[in-house]
């Protein structure tokens, strides 16, 4: 592949239709971290940020899974009462 | 044959590396593009050149040395970081879907009224830290979502009257 920007690009693009929490851009930081992990990086500071990226984008997930987990029975219960 | 491609074969060409077809395709390029001509000559004079200058004997343990260098740039991680992220990535995508699209099922099995009253209930959940935030913005953001469904309960601007609020 010649240029890995060109085709972050086109993906960045695909995904402006996507609208699902942010579940895309942590979904694209973690598999753009591994991405540049697996390949090998010359310095320590892109491994650190690679690291970070993968790592943020797995705490949102996180964060996300947890919020859902306490708030949808809630949500389904309405739905219940509401039938 | 683009000038571009021959200039990149021109190198396999003087070593012999070409096939037969792209060799004559490229022959005939040179014949006819004087740039490109040109960068022939040129290198078959540098690869003329090199072959004049005496053979250099490497230092002891030069493979070793390089190779250990090759290795200590190559920083590969493993671990961790590599194997976990993903599957992990995936179980909670998979979690949160499935909340998702059993919500969304379930919601659009109900009635319209009954629907409006979850969007306001969402709602009414989702702006309920907001007002902290800003008082006179949280007022103009009520208001404008209220002109849809005035059922938010918590806008100071409104009276509250029974269950649902009004202007």
């Amino acid at each position: 592949m010649k240029s890995k920007t060109a085709l972050i690009s086109l993906l960045l693009g695909i995904l402006s239709f996507i609208h699902l929490f942010g579940i895309e851009k942590a979904a694209m930081a973690i598999i753009f971290g591994t991405i540049a992990l697996k390949e090998g990086l010359e310095d320590k500071k892109s491994g650190y940020m690679a690291k970070s990226g993968i790592l943020l984008g797995l705490l949102y997930l996180v964060v996300l899974t947890v919020v859902s987990i306490k708030y949808f029975p809630e949500m389904f219960k309405l739905i219940e009462n509401l039938k | 044959m683009k000038c571009d491609d021959a200039i990149k074969k021109l190198s396999a060409y003087l070593d012999n590396e070409l096939k037969d077809n792209l060799r004559t395709e490229l022959e005939n390029h040179l014949k006819i593009c004087p740039d490109c001509s040109r960068e022939h000559e040129t290198l078959a004079g540098n690869a003329k050149f090199m072959l004049t200058l005496p053979e250099i004997e490497p230092s002891p343990y030069f493979i070793q040395q390089t190779l250990a260098k090759i290795r200590k740039t190559e920083r590969r991680e493993k671990g961790f970081f590599t194997w976990v992220p993903v599957p992990a990535m995936a179980v909670l995508i998979l979690v949160l879907l499935s909340y998702f699209l059993s919500f969304s099922i379930k919601v659009f099995a109900l009635e319209p009224e009954s629907r409006k009253k979850i969007a306001g209930h969402a709602f009414e959940s989702a702006v309920k830290g907001s007002h902290v935030l800003g008082h006179v913005s949280f007022k103009k953001f009520c208001k404008r979502s209220c002109d849809i469904l005035c059922e938010c309960k918590i806008c100071p601007m409104y009276q509250n009257k029974g269950d649902k609020m009004i202007r």
